[in-house]
């Protein structure tokens, strides 16, 4: 029992080392922000919104699907959203978010079933899709997220559903026959359908599922920024980069759950370029040292049997010589 | 009968090699060539009858889209000099990158446009290809919103016969205004919003307002370069420079919602935004007071660039140069400013088909010039409106 608690204690410290030596480096060189109670605030309510889209592509990334039209779901889900507000309050906006989202999710879920075109070519299919009709349809009325609908994106509306959503997906996850399907197809997909894994199927729920957790996300998204603008020409898929590498830390973190991995790593993200504007480092170097920082991560995690291979080697030469 | 059959024969060899001949032998036919055959229409000389005439014509406009407000009133704006001019109106709006300026410019041109207008706001690398497009296919062409930076591109499209001209605000002014108005409204300690980098509009806005900012003793304390997250990169700026009390948004005015949930959030109430471009939901911002300052109005480059083009095409070109305007931004400052622009320029046309027709095209009236031309560019102003629209101002 003992073990098992001193096991847990260590996989917990394991897990927040990473963003608590970010924060730590950065607390050294600047204590008047980071050492603040409202700058931690600050960084976690960004990091929330981030975790939350990435909780919505971690289903389909965990088993090899890029879906990179989520972006353009959250404008279109967030558009109707707004709409449906003008007309029936927060229950049309939620309504509108929600349905949407889930539509939306169903419409490339069967695309990508349907006609077995890889993953990503369906993204950037439907994205460009669903651009065109926000696009349009972003003409039909006037934008304005009135303060009823921007609750779910500020405190304490961000917090409750981001708690809601953690407990969701942690269940899905970890706990569901669903989600152990999905972490069989990810580890093999060939032994998985040995064992009668219907791939094809599972994926199209991975979309499905993702959906509900991006209409979540979205709900967010409107209220966080105050505003939703239809973009074009694939604009809407900067949008997925930073909570996907978020996700692909999180996965990567072996000392935790890939659900709380995510959280992790969008927090270290947000934390590192919160840094390089507080040092005063010209914004347009952040996303060179965000894409640094991830190929560290990813480099050191992917080679760490080949380093301690290496470092082991040399320790055994040294105790030799010696 | 074979002589005479031998002499005709000899006769249509002639003929036919004066007629290949005679293009190496003649300066190909531009259209300043034509310009001058047909004498200035009355671009000096007022009293003169324009040699041109109106005739049909399709004209291609690029952008980026009518998603936001400003893509929307410019495609519109732009069509209100088409129409009084009696052509059609065609759009490609998927231009984003100078690449797609480019393939949009192609498939106008291949769709059979005779005048085409687009922006450099994705970068000036798409210039000399459009005005090597232009000059195969014989068409004429503009820029709105555009001041070409880099010298080479501007000789090169100097010597370009089918390059009209460019309209464009006066930004380094509008930066500098928008910054003094930003100090009056209590603005001490900025942060800039640039909405991408290295374009020049952009640029000569914050050197405008840097300037303005030098003189007046305000502290420009970072700037913020094409954010993916506006609400989030301002934070963050809020958080290294707590003492911020402004924003100024070199364009992107959509965002100025993100940005004053940034204020807000960081536990400021007394704070200022300038920005540039208009969105939706200014009116209220400019109503609660969140927003201080918003220019644009400027989908009138649209028109003017427009009207520049088709009368080079209809041969009443108002300069035998190429020539640039200068646009003034419609500025607000109030709800009040804001009901009038909506009303009358918004949603409905700032300009009739007749005053345009009676200001800016020789065709209609002889006695347009350059000059006047400007004038009448030069007016355009909340106060314009509500004189022309017998409203209040």
């Amino acid at each position: 029992m003992n073990n098992k608690a001193l096991n847990i204690v260590k996989r917990v410290l394991l897990a927040i080392a990473l963003p608590a030596i970010v924060y730590l480096i950065l607390g050294i060189i600047r204590p008047d922000i980071y050492f603040s109670f409202n700058t931690l605030i600050m960084q976690l309510t960004q990091t929330m919104k981030l975790t939350l889209v990435g909780w919505a592509m971690l289903f389909g990334m965990s088993v090899g699907l890029f879906d990179f039209s989520v972006g353009s779901r959250i404008i279109l889900a967030g558009l109707v959203g707004i709409h449906m507000s003008q007309f029936m309050g927060v229950i049309g906006f939620v309504l509108g978010v929600v349905v949407t989202s889930l539509i939306l999710a169903g419409i490339t879920g069967a695309a990508f079933a349907g006609l077995r075109i890889p993953s990503i070519i369906t993204g950037y299919a439907m994205l460009l899709i669903f651009e065109s009709i926000a696009t349009i349809y972003q003409k039909k009325f006037t934008v304005i997220v009135t303060d009823n609908i921007a609750i779910f994106g500020k405190a304490p509306g961000i917090y409750v559903l981001t708690i809601v959503a953690f407990v969701l997906i942690y269940v899905v996850f970890n706990n569901t026959k669903f989600g152990y399907q999905i972490k069989a197809i990810g580890g093999n997909e060939a032994v998985a359908r040995s064992m009668g894994i219907k791939a094809v199927q599972l994926k199209l729920l991975t979309y499905i599922v993702g959906g509900a957790f991006l209409s979540i996300a979205a709900l967010v998204e409107v209220g966080y920024t105050g505003s939703v603008t239809a973009k074009t020409s694939m604009q809407s898929m900067q949008s997925c980069f930073t909570p996907m590498m978020g996700v692909m830390i999180g996965m990567n973190l072996a000392s935790c759950n890939p659900v709380v991995g995510s959280f992790i790593g969008s927090f270290c993200i947000s934390i590192v370029g919160s840094g390089l504007v507080a040092l005063g480092i010209e914004s347009r170097l952040q996303n060179v040292v965000v894409g640094l920082f991830l190929l560290v991560f990813l480099g050191l995690k992917g080679n760490s049997d080949r380093l301690s291979h290496l470092f082991s080697r040399k320790k055994k030469e040294a105790v030799n010589i010696n | 009968m074979k002589k005479l059959l031998a002499l005709l024969l000899a006769l249509a060899m002639v003929f036919c090699l004066v007629a290949c001949g005679g293009g190496n032998d003649e300066e190909p036919e531009t259209p300043d060539d034509s310009q001058g055959e047909t004498e200035d229409p009355g671009t000096d000389d007022g009293g003169e009858t324009p040699a041109g005439e109106q005739k049909p014509f399709k004209y291609g406009f690029i952008s980026w889209g009518t998603a936001d407000e400003h893509g929307r009133t410019l495609a519109a704006a732009t069509q209100w000099a088409v129409e009084a001019a009696g052509g059609e109106f065609v759009m490609d709006g998927s231009a984003v990158s100078a690449e797609q300026t480019i393939a949009a410019a192609e498939n106008l041109i291949q769709g059979g446009c005779d005048i085409i207008s687009f922006c450099t706001y994705a970068g000036e690398a798409s210039v000399p290809q459009i005005s090597k497009l232009c000059q195969e296919n014989e068409v004429y062409w503009t820029m709105w919103d555009t001041t070409i930076a880099d010298e080479s591109i501007q000789e090169m499209i100097n010597q370009d016969p089918y390059f009209v001209g460019t309209a464009n605000e006066d930004q380094y002014s509008a930066g500098y205004d928008t910054m003094q108005k930003m100090a009056e409204a209590g603005a001490t300690d900025v942060i800039v919003v640039k909405y991408g980098v290295n374009i020049p509009t952009c640029d000569d806005r914050c050197e405008g307002a840097y300037d303005a900012a030098e003189e007046l003793g305000i502290n420009m304390l970072y700037e913020i370069v094409a954010p993916e997250d506006y609400k989030a990169a301002m934070q963050n700026a809020l958080v290294a420079y707590p003492e911020a009390n402004a924003a100024f948004l070199a364009g992107s005015g959509t965002q100025s919602t993100a940005v004053s949930a940034a204020f807000e959030e960081a536990g400021k109430s007394d704070y200022v935004i300038g920005a540039f471009d208009y969105f939706d939901s200014m009116g209220e911002m400019l109503q609660d007071g969140s927003l201080k300052v918003i220019n644009g109005g400027h989908m009138v480059t649209g028109t003017f660039t427009a009207v520049m083009g088709i009368n080079a095409f209809f041969g009443t070109p108002l300069s035998e140069e190429k020539y640039s305007i200068v646009i003034p931004y419609l500025t607000l400052t109030s709800y009040e400013d804001y009901e009038l622009y909506i009303e009358y320029a918004s949603e409905g046309a700032a300009y009739t088909s007749e005053e345009l027709q009676q200001n800016c095209f020789p065709v209609f009236n002889p006695d347009v010039t350059l000059e006047s031309f400007q004038e009448f560019v030069s007016n355009w102003s909340i106060e314009d409106i509500a004189a022309r629209k017998g409203a209040e101002a």
